[in-house]
């Protein structure tokens, strides 16, 4: 949802399943999260991939990696990794 | 509290044992990444140029990566031992073809007997001439050491992680050696 959200924000409209995508959507993103415990869970890593639905190709990708010292909750290793995305696509 | 010699010395040990098992990492190799006697039925009478991006150099405290520059040349290796095209070119200008891999994702695991390692990269061939794609393609693999093989953990994850990319170059390049260029 926190991806979603953060894709919304940039004016696209999300949504979001398991299922294979409609036939009309215009990309498919996934997503891959590690987790690790230091006193309490954290993510570790994110990598969000954006994909040509007819190919599953990937478009564009980006990566956020924290360790421990330097964690981010979710929503802001979402708000890096989307906005590198975003960056790098200028 | 009193700790005695015994204990220090089993201490000592476990630690020891621990460092000795978890060591420094060391990335995937490009001699670790290079297909042995490569061979994929078909020889392009073009040059191509390879590209790769998305690749991570690797720390002392990292997990395993594969750095860009590694596995270019473990490319590069495969299509020259292969004779796929005719010639690898280096620099910007004089290829026929220019061969795009970049790394999208390495799923690697922290800790664990059995370590498989999940990669995905994203192919692209596209002819120089009119800058026309010719092939675009999602190229997934992935390698599995057990402790059989390589007792180390970093050992173990360094070899999971060449073996899924040596597949991932032997899927790629059979990719490319059933198109019609």
């Amino acid at each position: 949802m926190l991806i979603a959200d953060k894709l919304r924000s940039k004016g696209i409209t999300v949504t979001t399943g398991t299922e294979p995508p409609v036939s009309n959507v215009e990309a498919v993103v996934t997503y891959i999260d590690k987790w690790m415990w230091d006193i309490t869970m954290y993510m570790l890593e994110l990598t969000i991939t954006i994909r040509d639905p007819k190919t599953d190709f990937p478009i564009a990708s980006g990566n956020s990696f924290h360790t421990s010292l330097t964690r981010l909750s979710p929503k802001d290793m979402v708000n890096e990794v989307i906005d590198n995305i975003y960056k790098g696509a200028k | 509290m009193n700790a005695t010699p015994a204990k220090y010395g089993v201490f000592v040990a476990a630690v020891a044992l621990v460092l000795v098992l978890a060591g420094c990492a060391s990335p995937a190799s490009r001699e670790g990444m290079a297909l042995q006697t490569p061979a994929f039925g078909k020889q392009f009478p073009y040059s191509v140029r390879v590209q790769t991006s998305g690749g991570a150099d690797t720390g002392a405290v990292d997990t395993i990566n594969i750095s860009d520059a590694d596995l270019k040349a473990a490319i590069e290796d495969a299509v020259v031992q292969s004779k796929l095209f005719a010639a690898v070119v280096q620099g910007k200008d004089g290829s026929d073809y220019e061969l795009n891999v970049r790394v999208i994702s390495l799923s690697k695991p922290l800790f664990g007997g059995t370590l498989t390692v999940e990669f995905e990269a994203a192919w692209s061939l596209t002819k120089v001439e009119g800058r026309s794609v010719v092939m675009r393609k999602s190229v997934k693999s992935s390698g599995t050491v057990t402790m059989g093989e390589a007792f180390a953990f970093v050992t173990r994850a360094r070899l999971a992680v060449e073996t899924a990319a040596r597949e991932n170059i032997s899927l790629g390049l059979k990719t490319i050696s059933g198109l019609d260029l």
